[in-house]
């Protein structure tokens, strides 16, 4: 499974949910504090999806999501946008995989804090924000 | 006014379904938001629902488990399920316990508008 794939992934789901167009790119692992949402995919490949936002960024990306509807809890709702997207994002890459094996996701975690190591990280910008992928996977 | 059930954990995921359906034209209508399928079970013998909208995974109660449910009560409106963790062979699974429609997400306007045409009787 290739990094294109993933971007691929990330790309359609951040335009269908966000109504922007985006690009992705290798970055280095980034720096810093974020709010993050984990998936664990077990099938039909083995592997670690997380999608990272600044503070700041995920609350402009709640506000362009909900508009005039936006909850009052600002980081639970955040984090829920970060877990909804990764959890759309996880399974369309593992889907990529295979059409006929089950798909198996783990629940989302949350967090903040410094992003996980040990992950290929990539970034998704649109206008002037963005946000950031990381993936891990098993056996490589 | 017909009611449109939707039932998900997900805020984000309520709030964008509800969007993408009234993108795709379905705005006379009352939307009723579950966060859970416990609770949505409960309001399953509601004869002014006109469309149930159910994700897959959920703590404590499956979509696949609510579908379930709606088929042993005999309810007859039509239900859609959207998902980011379904395959074909599971599609087949959700078909046959009686939803019309098995999307995959991300869920959009295009998608909820051909979904639509599949159901008919709704607007």
């Amino acid at each position: 499974m290739s990094r294109e794939a993933l971007s691929t992934s990330v790309i359609q789901t951040a335009e269908e949910m966000l109504f922007e167009e985006f690009e992705a790119t290798p970055v280095p692992r980034p720096e810093g504090d974020f709010l993050w949402a984990r998936i664990a995919i077990a099938s039909p490949l083995r592997g670690s999806l997380v999608v990272a936002a600044t503070e700041t960024v995920a609350s402009e990306l709640a506000a362009t999501l909900f508009g005039e509807e936006l909850p009052d809890s600002s980081l639970e709702t955040d984090l829920d946008l970060l877990a909804e997207f990764a959890n759309t994002v996880a399974g369309s890459f593992a889907r990529k995989a295979s059409e006929d094996v089950p798909l198996e996701l783990s629940p989302p975690s949350k967090d903040h804090g410094p992003l996980p190591t040990d992950f290929d990280w990539t970034q998704c910008a649109a206008s002037d924000r963005s946000f950031f992928v990381g993936l891990r996977l098993a056996g490589v | 006014m017909k009611k449109v059930l939707i039932v998900d954990d997900s805020a984000t995921a309520r709030m964008f379904t509800r969007r993408c359906l009234t993108v795709a034209g379905l705005d006379d209508v009352e939307f009723v938001e579950f966060d859970s399928a416990v609770l949505a079970e409960s309001h399953l013998g509601d004869p002014n629902i006109g469309l149930m909208v159910v994700d897959l995974v959920m703590p404590k109660m499956s979509g696949k488990e609510l579908l379930r449910r709606y088929r042993d009560r005999g309810a007859t409106f039509p239900v859609v399920v959207v998902s980011s963790a379904v395959n074909e062979t599971e599609e087949s699974e959700l078909l046959g316990l009686g939803a019309k429609f098995v999307a995959k997400k991300p869920f959009s306007p295009a998608l909820a508008a051909t979904m639509l045409e599949m159901v008919r009787g709704i607007s």
